[in-house]
């Protein structure tokens, strides 16, 4: 993993951050021109001394970012090769080899109200992958009734691991156990953050028998993977727009099982939602899987079933 | 008897001159024909395919033929270290271990290292417009120069003869 992020950054740090990413569990690495260079832990933010590789928490001894590091890493991180990741730009990150996202931010040249390029990029966020299998293993058996998979909608507020739990959803639906047989699972990764696609091979662990559409919208994605791959389970993440809602019906019209996830922090701020009323009036959705921050910051996994009776 | 044998030699030396001579125009206007290709290959690759360079100078250093096979091999192989942000030096650096296997007048030369600022844009559009620059630099250079071998080609048979006959004239 290490050598896939210290590639990215320019030679004259790359020795001495090799050392402190082999004694520090880094979870992102910021990147801002003419500031200190921060690395973010689960406890807290440290700058970084340059002569001694070390983590510090005052910026005096800090490296200073210069706009020809963030040049070189540009360069570096895109593989000599900026213009292939154009579109990607415009979304505002990248994916490396390994899974890791590095979101970019700059000055923005607009085109009729839309992102048209990036012209400056001047700040880096280089987010480490953390793969967390077998998380989901306690709900899995939750979502399967025979051979298919209960219509299931993941619930949560921002930051606890939907998508986290989602992927490992998608591995053990798509691999199968002794008890279960593995299920085609077609995954639409419109921001490549499930599979985390690197030129279109997916980074994580998302399956034997799953295939991804990446960087492809919701709609268009679940509709595509309908008409070519036959999955019997289609799994997206964050359904939010009208369209996405529509693309669901064509799915559950087609005999296909859902997995989808929402930004909702219970089951009754998911039942404000004005989209979902209808379904759940019709009892549509035959699972609810809430994440939710526990006791002592743990996270707190409930199941409910079509009736909102909680399972586990 | 001696003098037949010196006619001879005369004769094959002026044959063996002659050949070498259209040998190396051939080879010079080949090497142009096939850079012009690459040249082709390598922006429709960044432009139309989004391709990345690594991969682009790997498979071109499987495909091209000599003496540009080597030189995109050693391209590559440095690019896959990730130690020089300037590609377009880079180019250029390498490009000069490689100066005497390519059969180019200086002008000529010059395009071949111009190409490696290609590498270095950003931009698809201007990735197209600086490749079609080079293009028709090229073009024009390949007009010029078949046009040149053409006439050096008659040129040397010409006097390559004529210098043979008379040596022989001499001699006999």
């Amino acid at each position: 993993m290490s050598e896939q992020i210290l590639s990215v950054f320019p030679i004259h740090m790359r020795e001495k951050l090799k050392k402190t990413l082999e004694t520090t569990r880094v979870e992102e690495l910021r990147v801002r021109v003419n500031r200190p260079f921060v690395l973010r832990t689960q406890a807290q933010d440290y700058f970084w001394d340059i002569q001694s590789g070390q983590c510090i928490t005052s910026p005096g001894q800090a490296y200073f970012i210069t706009e020809k590091d963030i040049s070189d890493m540009l360069t570096f991180l895109s593989r000599y090769s900026i213009y292939a990741y154009e579109e990607e730009l415009k979304s505002g990150y990248l994916t490396l080899e390994g899974g890791h996202r590095v979101g970019v931010a700059g000055h923005v040249l607009m085109e009729n109200g839309h992102v048209g390029k990036m012209s400056r990029i001047t700040f880096l966020n280089i987010r480490i992958a953390q793969e967390y299998k077998g998380c989901a293993e306690q709900i899995y058996p939750y979502l399967l009734k025979h051979d298919r998979m209960y219509h299931t909608l993941l619930l949560s507020a921002a930051g606890i691991g939907k998508t986290t739990y989602l992927r490992d959803l998608i591995r053990l639906l798509a691999t199968g156990d002794g008890q279960h047989a593995p299920l085609r699972v077609g995954v639409v990764d419109e921001r490549s953050e499930i599979a985390a696609g690197y030129m279109g091979i997916p980074q994580h662990d998302v399956g034997i028998h799953t295939d991804v559409m990446d960087g492809c919208s919701k709609p268009c994605g679940m509709l595509m993977l309908l008409r070519s791959m036959a999955p019997q389970v289609i799994a997206v993440d964050e359904l939010g727009g009208e369209a996405d809602f529509l693309a669901v019906e064509q799915v559950l019209n087609c005999g296909c099982s859902i997995l989808g996830t929402i930004h909702a922090a219970d089951i009754n701020e998911m039942m404000q939602k004005t989209r979902l009323k209808g379904w759940l009036e019709q009892e549509i959705f035959e699972r609810f899987i809430v994440l939710e921050y526990g006791e002592k910051n743990c996270r707190k996994i409930s199941v409910y079933d079509e009736k909102l009776e909680q399972l586990c | 008897m001696l003098k037949t044998f010196g006619a001879v030699l005369i004769l094959l030396a002026t044959a063996g001159f002659i050949c070498c001579m259209i040998r190396q125009l051939r080879e010079h206007d080949r090497q142009l024909l096939l850079w012009k290709e690459y040249l082709w290959k390598l922006q429709n690759g960044m432009e139309g395919w989004n391709s990345l360079l690594t991969e682009l100078f790997e498979e071109l250093s499987h495909t091209a033929e000599a003496p540009f096979a080597e030189f995109f091999e050693e391209m590559a192989e440095n690019l896959k270290k990730y130690e020089r942000s300037d590609i377009d030096r880079l180019w250029c650096e390498i490009a000069k271990n490689y100066q005497k296997q390519f059969m180019w007048r200086r002008d000529e030369w010059e395009i071949f290292l111009d190409s490696g600022k290609l590498l270095s844009l950003h931009d698809k559009e201007m990735i197209l417009k600086e490749g079609k620059l080079l293009s028709d630099r090229m073009s024009f250079f390949i007009q010029k120069a078949q046009k040149e071998t053409r006439e050096r080609e008659k040129v040397s048979i010409y006097l390559s003869l004529s210098a043979g006959i008379m040596l022989i004239l001499l001699l006999v």
